[in-house]
């Protein structure tokens, strides 16, 4: 009888075959956003842990906000916070062997792939301690001398330039106006970088001379587009920089051997400078986490809200239904079907149109996020990847799956209560 | 089976108005094989009687026996079941679901709990008797009203019951057509050994059934066929 019942609500939606797709359409759209935002909640996350572990336990940068000097300098997001002289970091990690400095000076770009000023350190940035190199050349080679430019993957798509290209950079670290391009610096393509599944796979590598230079040679050092501190009043900033003359946007520190205890004192130590600001990146990306969980609660409260109109508009709809089908009704009452047999039949009836709007939901849900992901991978280069994630998803996928057959309860009470000859015979 | 009317009256109350009584039959009973005409003039209560005589009504008072069994008596559900099993009906609007006609035909086999293969199978053999093998697949927007009915006819009698109920079945065809469908009742009801209730205005079927009855003023009143 289970089966006939079933058979019976398919073939009950397929004759209004618009409404009963429409209302699981409803359904599928609430599914599918409360599916966005959980599944896409996780793949920025493990996105940017993935892009940000290679990038040092400490990032070193001008006096500002933490969290911009992080997301600016390890997802190349946002705009720098400010510049600081290179000398200003050496103070505390340059002489020490267990630290590895890697400077980063942005000010630059080329068809809006950021100019990262560098030196050879970076290359030797690695997941972790025993992994590999992250950066790994396609071809070519790494720059040995000023505006020598290694690209990485996205870069080199991006761009269209190979090895042996020339090119002239632009002010800013994104794309800008023709005016803005320096035609007194060339820069050559020495090598293409391997994709790495990190931002920095949409940036271009060179010496810090070579941004230094650039600006330099077009006059245009005192109109960096960001507001650097008054260097010369720094106490701990010396007049002559030790390491070379010029400025940076931020510096990862690569330590090794370095008690946890000590790192934390360092930190403070650097802290204490009102100039200089040490950042942990996955302390700063835990707040920037909280923040992204504060506006996903945000959006689970809508999709929340989705769900309750689709359930209401699941009740609406079968409740119409039943009353457009009283005779219907009858008639199965008059061949021999019990109250409860119809009763069942509504139920049926919701829990299918629910099911199809949950698995559609899902897999819209999953597409959808797909496709964001790429979006957000595609501009920030930042491994946004979309998984099915058990322990969150089925419990939410289960909700809707009990509130459908709910929402089909007050219309099958009313199949249920249809009097038989009543509606047999009226007219 | 027999079929048995005892005391059976039947009462309509209706909010404002008086009640008011449409049936006192204080007895009447009809053996398997007979065919019954049952006359009476429109709102004398024809449809009543087939209604209490499903179980889809059930009396003010008296009871409705088939095989010795008062439907009245029995829970709701197990009146539905003993219904679905031993009453067959065709409605005068026919009634057909939306559904084709092999499927209408199927449906009461289902609540009897029947599987899908022996539904099947008695479903194609009921449309066949009524002449339909052709149409199983059309759903009844796309028959005739002859078809349509035709159709209820072979979803009443799918359950093989004991007792047959029609209600006007040649009202919206002709002469011909009309007693076609009648011959074919009789001719089903008599292999099957079914008592067939005829409700009927219509004079030519008066010499076609073994009993005559007329229900006026809510009595039955058997008369003898010319």
């Amino acid at each position: 009888m289970f089966r006939y019942v079933m058979s019976l609500a398919l073939k009950n939606m397929r004759s209004r075959t618009v409404q009963s797709a429409l209302t699981a359409v409803i359904v599928a759209l609430a599914v599918a956003l409360m599916v966005v935002v959980i599944v896409l909640n996780d793949g920025v996350q493990q996105g940017v842990i993935e892009a940000s572990e290679a990038f040092g336990v400490l990032v070193l940068g001008p006096k500002g906000s933490a969290q911009q000097l992080v997301v600016s300098t390890i997802l190349l997001q946002d705009v720098p916070v400010g510049l600081v002289d290179q000398s200003a970091y050496a103070r505390y990690v340059q002489d020490d062997p267990r630290f590895v400095v890697v400077p980063i000076a942005m000010s630059d770009n080329i068809g809006g792939a950021p100019i990262i000023g560098t030196d050879a350190n970076f290359f030797k940035l690695r997941r972790s301690t025993n992994a590999p190199p992250l950066f790994a050349l396609a071809g070519g080679r790494t720059f040995t001398a000023d505006f020598e430019a290694v690209l990485g993957a996205e870069a080199a798509n991006a761009t269209g330039l190979t090895i042996g290209a020339q090119f002239h950079s632009a002010h800013g670290i994104g794309a800008g106006l023709a005016s803005d391009v320096h035609t007194t610096v060339t820069y050559t393509v020495v090598g293409v970088l391997r994709r790495t599944g990190t931002p920095y796979d949409r940036a271009v590598f060179a010496t810090t001379n070579s941004i230094w230079q650039t600006h330099e040679m077009s006059n245009e050092l005192t109109a960096l587009r960001f507001q650097a501190p008054d260097l010369k009043a720094a106490p701990d900033n010396p007049a002559q920089p030790v390491i070379a003359r010029g400025k940076l946007t931020a510096a990862f520190v690569l330590p090794y051997g370095v008690p946890l205890g000590d790192l934390y004192r360092l930190s403070q130590q650097i802290n204490n400078s009102p100039y200089v600001q040490a950042a942990f990146p996955g302390a700063q990306l835990g707040a920037l986490f909280n923040l992204l969980n504060q506006g996903g609660l945000v959006l689970n409260g809508v999709a929340w809200l989705a769900l309750i109109m689709a359930g209401l508009t699941i009740l609406l709809s079968l409740y119409g239904t039943t009353l457009a089908r009283r005779q219907g009704i009858a008639i199965m009452r008059s061949l021999g079907a019990s109250r409860r047999v119809i009763f069942a039949t509504v139920v049926c009836e919701a829990v299918l149109l629910t099911a199809f709007g949950v698995v559609l939901g899902a897999t819209l849900g999953h597409v959808v996020a797909a496709g964001i992901a790429g979006a957000i991978t595609g501009s920030s280069a930042i491994p946004v990847t979309v998984r099915f994630i058990a322990s969150a998803e089925l419990p939410m996928l289960l909700i809707p799956l009990l509130l459908g057959p709910l929402a089909g309860l007050i219309p099958a009470a009313l199949a249920y209560r249809v009097d038989a000859v009543e509606h047999l015979f009226a007219t | 089976m027999t079929l048995r009317l005892r005391d059976l009256r039947h009462i309509y109350r209706e909010p404002g108005l008086p009640p008011r009584e449409v049936l006192n039959i204080p007895a009447w009973s009809a053996e398997p094989g007979e065919t019954i005409l049952l006359r009476g003039k429109s709102g004398s209560g024809k449809t009543t009687l087939l209604n209490l005589i499903s179980g889809l009504l059930t009396p003010t008072e008296g009871a409705v026996e088939i095989a010795g069994v008062d439907m009245a008596r029995l829970p709701e559900a197990k009146r539905d079941r003993f219904r679905a099993r031993h009453v067959g009906y065709v409605f005068q609007l026919h009634h057909l679901l939306p559904l084709t006609a092999l499927e209408n035909v199927e449906m009461p086999l289902a609540f009897l709990g029947e599987n899908a293969r022996e539904r099947r199978a008695k479903a194609l053999q009921a449309l066949e008797a009524v002449g339909l093998s052709e149409w199983v697949r059309n759903k009844p927007a796309q028959l005739s009203t002859g078809q349509r009915l035709r159709v209820a006819i072979a979803r009443a009698l799918v359950i093989a019951p004991p007792v047959l109920l029609a209600d006007e079945p040649t009202a919206a065809l002709d002469g011909e057509m009309g007693m076609q469908v009648v011959e074919l009742l009789e001719r089903v009801c008599a292999q099957q050994r079914a008592i067939l209730i005829v409700a009927s205005h219509d004079p030519a079927l008066i010499n076609r059934f073994q009993r005559v009855v007329n229900l006026e003023a809510g009595q039955l009143q058997e008369r003898v066929p010319a």
